[in-house]
């Protein structure tokens, strides 16, 4: 709440500026709601259940990381392997006289 | 104080012993239930020695509009040599309730291993429209994710959606049982021993943290 009540007054009146700009409005997914409704269970702790799920995103971030770093070092080595390849095709390999 | 009672609260029905074996589907029922959007209530909920086994299974029953009765393991007790009642007792109860008690109509899914094998059993179930899992978790995640979907259906427009196919949220759980064993570590919980307080809400933040 503002300290001063009159500016409380002031925020309340439409201000009679427009504004420009972009509004984003994101509707919650049928699917998001489900998953909020598991918490109205009389029988759940919510302290619980949040602290739950703080690791279980922790997890999700950790196995993201990972998979990042795997897809990066396989990008690399991928592209190592393709640079030895161009390293090849620059190498002079002398001709070689079969027999003699 | 009572417990509030969602709509889409299932009251599930099935061995939670060990030596039953049904693990292995229970986490993939469970797994199954929260990713479809519904909550699960059972006996292990709570613990608590001043309330009768039946009294509990009673108020979980009228507190849910939904439940899922496994019967599959109905076999005899190799030590006692006597079948495993409870399944077939609170499926008895949750239809009764159904057909005498007040308020909202209840609807239950009724899984078993084999199509037809219930009626040898529970003969009284014929006509009943029952699915069957063959003991595969997979199986059973697609048999109860198109039970949900068929009751999705029924609700008002707003409130409709469509779920993922069975193997999508199969391979969610399969996941969710990678991750398992990280997410234990960090709490210090021997994973193999997991109580099903710790289990849920591991299971919720997960699925939270991984939406569909």
């Amino acid at each position: 709440m503002p300290e001063n009540p009159e500016e409380q007054e002031q925020s309340d009146k439409p201000s009679g500026k427009t504004l420009e700009g972009k509004v984003e409005i994101r509707a919650a997914s049928s699917a998001t709601l489900r998953v909020r409704l598991i918490r109205q269970s009389p029988v759940m702790d919510p302290k619980k259940v949040e602290s739950a799920r703080e690791s279980a995103l922790k997890l999700k971030q950790k196995k993201l990381q990972e998979l990042e770093s795997a897809l990066k070092l396989k990008k690399k080595k991928k592209l190592d392997e393709s640079s030895q390849a161009d390293d090849l095709d620059d190498l002079e390999i002398p001709f070689i006289t079969p027999g003699l | 104080m009572p417990v509030r009672s969602p709509i889409r609260s299932v009251f599930i029905n099935c061995p939670f012993d060990e030596k039953a074996g049904y693990k292995k589907l229970f986490d993939a029922l469970i797994f199954t239930v929260y990713d479809c959007g519904f909550f699960v209530r059972c006996g292990l909920e709570t613990i608590d020695s001043g309330e009768s086994r039946f009294q509990k299974i009673c108020e979980l029953i009228r507190e849910c509009p939904y439940a899922i009765h496994d019967i599959s393991k109905t076999e005899l007790d190799t030590k006692t040599g006597l079948p495993r009642f409870n399944m077939p007792l609170e499926l008895g109860l949750f239809l009764g309730a159904n057909e005498f008690g007040r308020g909202r109509r209840k609807v239950c899914l009724i899984l078993d291993t084999e199509r037809d094998r219930y009626d040898k059993f529970c003969s009284d179930l014929s006509g009943v429209d029952i699915a069957w899992h063959a003991n595969q978790p997979k199986k059973l995640v697609s048999e109860v994710r198109d039970w949900f979907q068929s009751r999705i259906n029924q609700e008002p427009a707003s409130k409709r959606e469509f779920l993922p196919d069975g193997e999508v949220i199969f391979g969610r759980f399969r996941e969710f049982v990678k991750d398992l064993p990280a997410l234990c570590a960090e709490r210090r919980l021997n994973r193999h021993r997991l109580k099903y307080g710790d289990y849920t809400p591991l299971m919720v933040g997960w699925l939270e943290a991984h939406p569909p």
